[in-house]
């Protein structure tokens, strides 16, 4: 690595981390969480970013060519549609396979995990994972222990390794070629989303609650020492960088506030602390609003979260959360689709002006960036940030 | 219901065969056990991440 770009690298990482502890950086870190806007960007289809590995960190590695961030965006699909594709994965359909080619992906939303599942759920969820739900999601599975069966599990296996390790050799030569630490290393969920996500779904992790909440309360217990254990090991032992964890069900007014007490909040608690006890930071990726669970939030030990603000009232959360934890956010992504690049730009100033300036925060869009974002937009965040958040 | 198999390796998070499960196949072990065992549970951690991996998303 040049010396030139290993400086860029740490400035650049500095800035971030010191924003992460709350502390005040030289300028107001930018932090872009950008998925298929990324394709549109560089010229490319969906299909080709879904499908197509080079062409998906190509597209990352345009942006950062193009833009002056502090972190990399990363690759933009979330899933490598081969890997499914070995697999008979049938939860996902994919631009090019199952839709037109610039189509987002899209998730089948089902109860793949049965209400008379949860007793063997709860007994050992990871032989439940490999003898009930793989059978259930993967077609090539439908006869275990068959050739295909056999084969789909080697394919889809050696398929990860195979994404994986192309996206840690990408992490690599952005920060040796033009010195971009990423945002994030790992991921973990909250263990109400584990259950209520891929494997109850929303109508039936709803009617779980009113038909069977003991059983939920059981399940959700044993999540806890494995979602720690998934935060960690996805996280390659990374202690600098924080951990994502999107966070869905728990946005209100999915649950009441009695049920996200109960149901939602202990667990997460748990699972935030003990990574926290390892090291490890959780950035607090709340879509949506989160309004009423800031005091809540607010529980966990400093600096343990970086708090990110989609539709939460950032006024309230910089008041309630502000100096014990970093904020991100919360630049609408409507205002990035639909708006002008002057909009943008004037919004950017309120969050620097009103929320940036002790420190602890991190320019962001709202949510994900997706394919809809206007490149001008993009633009304005960036350059309105760079020039007007210097401390 | 599925049904569970009463007296199974209790199956800790990180693992899907634990050590203790297969270290009897391969004894007696000439050399030096603890490299074998620390192979044996990082390759299983995989394992076990490819599996969840489904489910956390």
């Amino acid at each position: 690595m040049s010396s030139q770009m290993e400086k860029a690298y740490q400035e650049r990482l500095n800035r971030y981390v010191t924003a992460l502890n709350v502390g005040k950086p030289d300028k107001v870190p930018i932090r872009l969480q950008i998925s298929e806007f990324s394709a549109k960007y560089a010229g490319f289809t969906l299909q080709e970013i879904y499908y197509d590995a080079e062409k998906n960190i190509a597209a990352a590695t345009k942006l950062i060519q193009d833009f002056d961030m502090d972190t990399c965006p990363g690759a933009p699909n979330l899933w490598w549609a081969p890997l499914h594709d070995a697999v008979g994965a049938k939860y996902l359909k994919f631009a090019g396979r199952d839709l037109e080619e610039n189509r987002q992906f899209q998730y089948v939303e089902e109860e793949y995990m049965k209400p008379e599942d949860y007793d063997a759920f709860i007994a050992d969820p990871t032989k439940w994972i490999m003898d009930c739900l793989l059978p259930r999601i993967h077609e090539e599975f439908a006869e275990p222990g068959s050739f295909r069966a056999n084969m789909a599990l080697v394919k889809g296996a050696a398929a990860m390794v195979m994404d994986t390790g192309a996206k840690a050799q990408a992490a690599q030569m952005w920060r040796e070629q033009y010195g971009y630490p990423t945002s994030i290393a790992g991921m973990h969920k909250a263990p109400f989303d584990t259950l209520g996500d891929v494997l109850r779904a929303l109508r039936g992790i709803m009617i779980d609650l009113r038909k069977r909440p003991d059983k939920v309360l059981a399940a959700l217990d044993v999540l806890v020492d494995h979602n720690i254990f998934y935060g960690m090991a996805t996280s390659g032992g990374n202690t600098t960088l924080p951990n994502f964890l999107p966070l869905h069900r728990g946005a209100y007014p999915f649950l009441n506030e009695k049920q996200w007490d109960t149901f939602y909040w202990p667990t997460l608690k748990k699972v935030i602390e003990g990574l926290w006890e390892k090291g490890i930071r959780t950035m607090f990726y709340a879509e949506g609003n989160w309004t009423p669970y800031l005091e809540k939030i607010a529980e966990l030990p400093d600096k343990s979260i970086v708090f990110h603000v989609d539709q939460t009232d950032i006024d309230k959360a910089h008041k309630i959360l502000g100096g014990r934890f970093c904020i991100s956010g919360n630049v609408p992504n409507t205002l990035l689709s639909y708006g002008k690049p002057e909009e943008v730009s004037d919004y950017c100033k309120r969050l620097i002006d009103n929320y940036a300036a002790d420190g602890g925060f991190i320019m962001d869009a709202a949510g994900v960036i997706q394919y809809d974002a206007k490149v001008e937009n993009i633009r304005a965040l960036v350059e309105t940030t760079r020039e007007y958040g210097v401390y | 219901m599925t049904e569970i198999n009463k007296g199974e390796v209790n199956r800790l998070p990180g693992t899907t065969v634990p050590w203790n499960e297969i270290v009897e196949k391969m004894e007696p072990i000439q050399g030096n056990r603890d490299m074998i065992k620390a192979e044996w549970e990082k390759l299983d951690a995989f394992a076990y991440i490819y599996l969840w991996w489904w489910v956390q998303r």
